[in-house]
C-alpha cells in the first residue's frame, strides 16, 4: 500500500454516504442496485463512490453473471495497518534524531 | 456471537539519550520537523503542527499557503509523561468520536535516557463505526484473513 493510498483510505470513509455503503457491505456482497436501493443518492453516485473504495483498498468487485458484486476487502485493514506500523517506524527515527541533535548528544 | 474482534493497536518504542522534558517537549513542538512527510493532509510544504497543551485542546497542521486541516483533539495533557490524542479526518468530513483512532505517547525515565512507547489504536474506527466492523469480522470468512494478518504483526512485534 502506498502513502497516498493508505491516507485515502483513512480519510474515504469519513464521508457518511461512503460509510453507509462500507456498512451495507460488512453485512455480505452486494449489487450496486441492490446497494443505491436503500440510499438517498442515485445510482452513478453509488458507483462513483464503489470506484474510490475499491481504488484505496477497501472493497472489491467481482462479476456474477449479469451484475458486478461488491464486498469488502479482506486485506483493507491489515494493509492500512501495515502502512501506519511503517509510518510510524520513520516517524520515530526522525523524532529521536531530532531529540538528540537538540540535546547535543 | 458476543466475541469482540478488533484491529491490533500499532506499537513502537524508541529509546532516545535525553530526559523526558526534552522527549516530550520536542514531540509537541517539533512536530512538524520530525513527522513522516508522507502523513501530512495538506499539500506541502507544511510550516506548523500544533498541539494545543491542554486537555480538549486541538491537534492540527497548516501549510505554506495559510491552510489549516484538523488531526484531532488532545485527549490527555500530562508533561512530560504521557500525551493522548484523537486522530481523526480532516476538517469538513465527519467528526463523529466513533470515527477518531487514539495516538498515545508516554515518557519514561531509563537511567540517564528517556523510552518513548507509542500505540496508535482502534484502527478499527477508521471511519467503519465499531458495530458494523464487528459484524463483518465476525461474518463467516470476511474478515478472518484480515485477522489473521493482524495477528501476524502483532504476533511479531
Amino acid at each position: 500500500m502506498t502513502a497516498a493510498k493508505a491516507q485515502r483510505a483513512l480519510t474515504l470513509l469519513g464521508d457518511p454516504t461512503r460509510r453507509a455503503i462500507f456498512e451495507r457491505l460488512a453485512a455480505g456482497p452486494l449489487a450496486v442496485g441492490a446497494l443505491a436501493g436503500g440510499l438517498p443518492v442515485s445510482r452513478s453516485a453509488v458507483s462513483q463512490h464503489l470506484s474510490a473504495l475499491k481504488e484505496a483498498g477497501l472493497v472489491t468487485s467481482s462479476v456474477e453473471g449479469a451484475r458486478r458484486v461488491y464486498a469488502i476487502d479482506p486485506k483493507g485493514l491489515g494493509d492500512l495497518r501495515r502502512w501506519l506500523d511503517q509510518f510510524w517506524a520513520v516517524g520515530l527515527d526522525r523524532l529521536q534524531s531530532e531529540i538528540e541533535d537538540k540535546a547535543g548528544v | 456471537m458476543s466475541r469482540q474482534v478488533v484491529a491490533a493497536p500499532i506499537r513502537r518504542t524508541v529509546i532516545v539519550k535525553a530526559s523526558p522534558e526534552r522527549s516530550f517537549a520536542t514531540f509537541v513542538d517539533r512536530m512538524h520537523v520530525w513527522w513522516n512527510p508522507a502523513g501530512h493532509l495538506l499539500n506541502l510544504p507544511v510550516t506548523a503542527m500544533v498541539v494545543e497543551p491542554f486537555e480538549g485542546g486541538r491537534w492540527y497542521e497548516k501549510s505554506n499557503d495559510g491552510a489549516l486541516a484538523d488531526w484531532g483533539k488532545v485527549l490527555v495533557w500530562e508533561p512530560p509523561k504521557k500525551l493522548v490524542l484523537s486522530w481523526g479526518m480532516p476538517a469538513g468530513l465527519s467528526q463523529h468520536e466513533d470515527n477518531f483512532s487514539e495516538l498515545e505517547v508516554t515518557f519514561t525515565l531509563v537511567g540517564e535516557a528517556t523510552r518513548i512507547d507509542l500505540e496508535q489504536r482502534y484502527l478499527e474506527r477508521f471511519g467503519a463505526p465499531g458495530q458494523a466492523l464487528r459484524a463483518a469480522l465476525e461474518s463467516p470468512g470476511g474478515w478472518q484473513r484480515a485477522l489473521n494478518l493482524i495477528a501476524e504483526e502483532a504476533g511479531a512485534n
